[in-house]
């Protein structure tokens, strides 16, 4: 097993993502969202009640298609 | 999530754990709470302090014991603990053969692969090909010729 720490793989996926000129825009994200089709119903119910508790604790939910 | 640093965030997290009792036991120890679900459906798990996700230990073995384990990532992290993950040529694999089985009008799993693909700093081509083919993707869409060459 590869043993490195967070902080360090962070930094280098980072500075990766600087060399290649990848940008974190909301189109860039949508297009990396899986937009629901095979869901199992587990992992519907799953993503349903994450944002309903996001909602009632006024947190912003994590955008999920289900 | 970690992979991208957080270009792609999603609310649920996948786990996989060989004992659920144990697995379940240690949950409720770190303060997560069970949710309660209603007739057949698996239990998924919460964290009060983190209420926008969602946790759920998923049956069998990592990948259905196709992955090579010594491959795993493990990442200690500044209060303890450690997060271990799936190599990055696993988590490739995974996506690209989770795109064949998907709808034709969503390619978000391709584009998963792709990005995992060029942000990692290294990987192993000769298993990367492997696993592609195992999980039934298609080592042809990855950019770069990766495979077959």
């Amino acid at each position: 097993m590869k043993t490195m720490m967070l902080d360090d793989l962070l930094s280098q996926i980072d500075e990766r993502k600087r060399v290649l000129g990848l940008t974190d825009t909301s189109a860039a994200t949508e297009a990396l969202r899986n937009k629901g089709g095979n869901r199992t119903q587990e992992k519907r119910e799953l993503l349903r009640r994450a944002e309903l508790r996001a909602r009632e604790a006024g947190r912003k939910p994590i955008v999920s298609y289900y | 999530m970690i992979y991208t640093v957080g270009t792609f965030l999603s609310a649920d997290f996948d786990i996989v754990a060989s004992a659920s009792d144990s697995f379940d036991a240690a949950l409720i120890a770190e303060g997560f709470r069970r949710e309660e679900r209603t007739g057949h459906l698996m239990v998924g798990f919460y964290h009060p302090n983190h209420p926008e996700y969602g946790f759920q230990q998923v049956s069998g073995q990592l990948f259905d014991g196709r992955s090579d384990r010594k491959r795993l990532v493990i990442l200690p992290t500044s209060g303890g603990g450690a997060i271990t993950l799936p190599s990055i040529e696993d988590m490739i694999a995974d996506r690209l053969g989770q795109h064949t089985i998907a709808s034709k009008t969503d390619d978000s799993r391709l584009q998963q692969a792709i990005w995992l693909f060029r942000l990692a700093e290294q990987m192993d081509r000769d298993y990367l090909l492997k696993r592609v083919i195992e999980e039934g993707g298609d080592p042809d869409l990855l950019p770069f010729g990766v495979a077959r060459s």
